[in-house]
């Protein structure tokens, strides 16, 4: 449904993003994982129209939404739950009544339709964002650092809320995280990119079990497991 | 520092806000509360002292001060009030459209008001009086046009702030315009600043107008307004009748400072509030 080829970005010389490829199948769930400056953001971006790419090309069926990571800044602080879902509702002709049901969809009380962004907490304020990105019903939804800005207890309880609304409306996910341990939740494959490149691709537990690339296993190899112990607590004994 | 860091003049703001309101009031009213006509003159009954008739005495024609006062409130207001209102429009709307195009047009709306920033907005409206001829009008228009980079530059950096927030592209990616997103999300969040920078341009423009005004070159005699009584009362004040002159300027005295009290305290409260 997403077919992204050969995609470059230049700024000013500096090379962003280049010749980046990967896909994503209707109602599929693909991550795309990179440290800060892999170019993983400013794809996201082309692919939601934010930049317009250098080259390359962008094929899209259907519509994408986005959630960004700071749930904090993300919403208009003037506008009431109600009035942010109302408003995206009506844009794009859905019927009014779909506001309690989205609550519903993404956790929140319904009683909580008249607060302001600053009532909420981070992760109340992003099941809002992904409540206005579901309520335009996209075939698609761009996640950047979606969960990166919240707590790790946040953190999970959000990443179920994504598993239980893919399954709910069909929506195909695009993750953009620099955070292995939140993709094998959310996703099925995943794209390793680094400095602009993709270096890895492939389903999520073939790639995070038997990593190909070099830079894949540094990355998997940083992730705290069950069972890893802070070294200091080990040399206290 | 501003003068709300001394704490007799901020527990002396709700105070402020109640001179405002019965100035304002007053400006309103002016013909139903003024005891008599501002322009009846009584040659017979000049430089009457202060007395229950004329609680603050008459002028060189024998013309009652309180109601010349009362009635003069309605040009020393309405001229600050036209200035903030047409440069706010202007001046928010440059900001946010130069905020929101950027590149070239946001760099030469910039450079251009720096240019109009860097001229007295005083000498400017004196200027343009001189050339133009006095009244009420021609100095209120200059010194709008004066105070439209004043409230522009303010306007432009929150703009520019705003426009930044991931929820303006959360919206471009919902499919919203350009206009939808600036009328009902930027400028109501924009809003509040906008209105202390024009409450704190007002207590300005009232000082330059009345500045005007004494000097010659706002509205002429005999029309009732603050800075002209100042003006006309000079001679009185040799004469040994210095009322006039002085209750008109205790007038725009106490205005002033109770409409820059209450500005301040909104921008206390509102001018940094971004999130």
């Amino acid at each position: 449904m997403l077919d992204v080829r050969d995609l470059r970005k230049e700024y000013r010389g500096a090379i962003a993003v280049d010749g980046v490829s990967f896909a994503v199948p209707a109602g599929g769930s693909l991550a795309v994982v990179g440290e800060s400056g892999s170019g993983k953001t400013t794809c996201a971006r082309i692919v939601t129209g934010l930049e317009k790419a250098t080259s390359g090309t962008v094929t899209l069926h259907g519509s994408v939404q986005m959630v960004f990571q700071d749930p904090y800044q993300s919403l208009d602080r003037r506008q009431t739950v109600r009035g942010c879902l109302a408003e995206v509702l009506a844009h794009h002709g859905r019927d009014r009544s779909r506001l309690g049901e989205l609550l519903d969809l993404v956790g929140l009380d319904r009683r909580l339709g008249d607060a302001l962004p600053r009532q909420l907490s981070g992760g109340q304020r992003q099941r809002v964002a992904i409540a206005r990105a579901l309520a335009a019903e996209p075939q698609l939804l761009v996640l950047d650092e979606a969960v990166a800005a919240l707590d790790v207890s946040i953190q999970a309880q959000i990443l179920n809320l994504l598993v239980d609304a893919r399954a709910a409306t069909g929506v195909a996910y695009l993750f953009i995280t620099h955070d292995l341990s939140v993709v094998r939740h959310v996703c099925t494959d995943v794209v390793v990119m680094s400095r602009g490149r993709v270096v890895e691709s492939g389903p999520v537990e073939r790639v995070l079990h038997e990593p190909e690339h070099g830079y894949t296993r540094r990355l998997v190899a940083s992730v705290p497991r069950p069972g890893w112990v802070p070294r200091r607590a080990v040399n206290r004994d | 520092m501003t003068a709300l860091a001394i704490p007799v003049v901020r527990r002396a703001v709700p105070f402020a806000a109640v001179i405002c309101l019965l100035v304002v009031l007053t400006a309103i009213l002016a013909p139903w509360i003024a005891p008599y006509d501002p322009n009846a003159i009584d040659p017979l009954n000049a430089y009457a002292p202060f007395s229950a008739a004329h609680p603050l005495g008459t002028d060189d024609l024998g013309r009652d001060l309180l109601s010349r006062l009362i009635h003069g409130s309605r040009t020393s207001l309405a001229g600050p009030l036209i200035v903030v209102v047409a440069a706010g429009t202007i001046g928010a709307t440059l900001a946010i459209t130069a905020a929101w195009f950027g590149g070239w047009f946001d760099a030469l709306m910039s450079r251009a008001l720096d240019v109009l920033f860097a001229f007295p907005g005083l000498v400017l409206a004196i200027t343009v009086a001189a050339l133009f001829g006095s009244g009420f009008i021609t100095p209120v228009v200059a010194l709008s046009v004066a105070f439209v980079p004043v409230i522009a530059r303010v306007m432009r950096a929150a703009a520019l702030r705003e426009r930044n927030l991931p929820y303006i592209e959360a919206l471009r990616v919902q499919g919203f315009g350009a206009w939808r997103i600036c009328l009902r999300h930027l400028v109501p969040n924009l809003a509040p600043l906008l209105m202390v920078q024009a409450a704190i341009g007002f207590g300005y423009a009232m000082i330059d107008l009345a500045s005007i005004s004494f000097l010659g070159l706002g509205l002429q005699p005999p029309a009732a307004d603050w800075g002209l009584m100042i003006a006309n009362g000079q001679p009185s004040i040799l004469a040994g009748f210095p009322q006039q002159s002085v209750t008109a300027a205790v007038a725009v005295v106490i205005t002033v400072v109770a409409f820059t009290a209450v500005a301040e305290r909104l921008a206390t409260r509102f001018g940094g509030d971004v999130r």
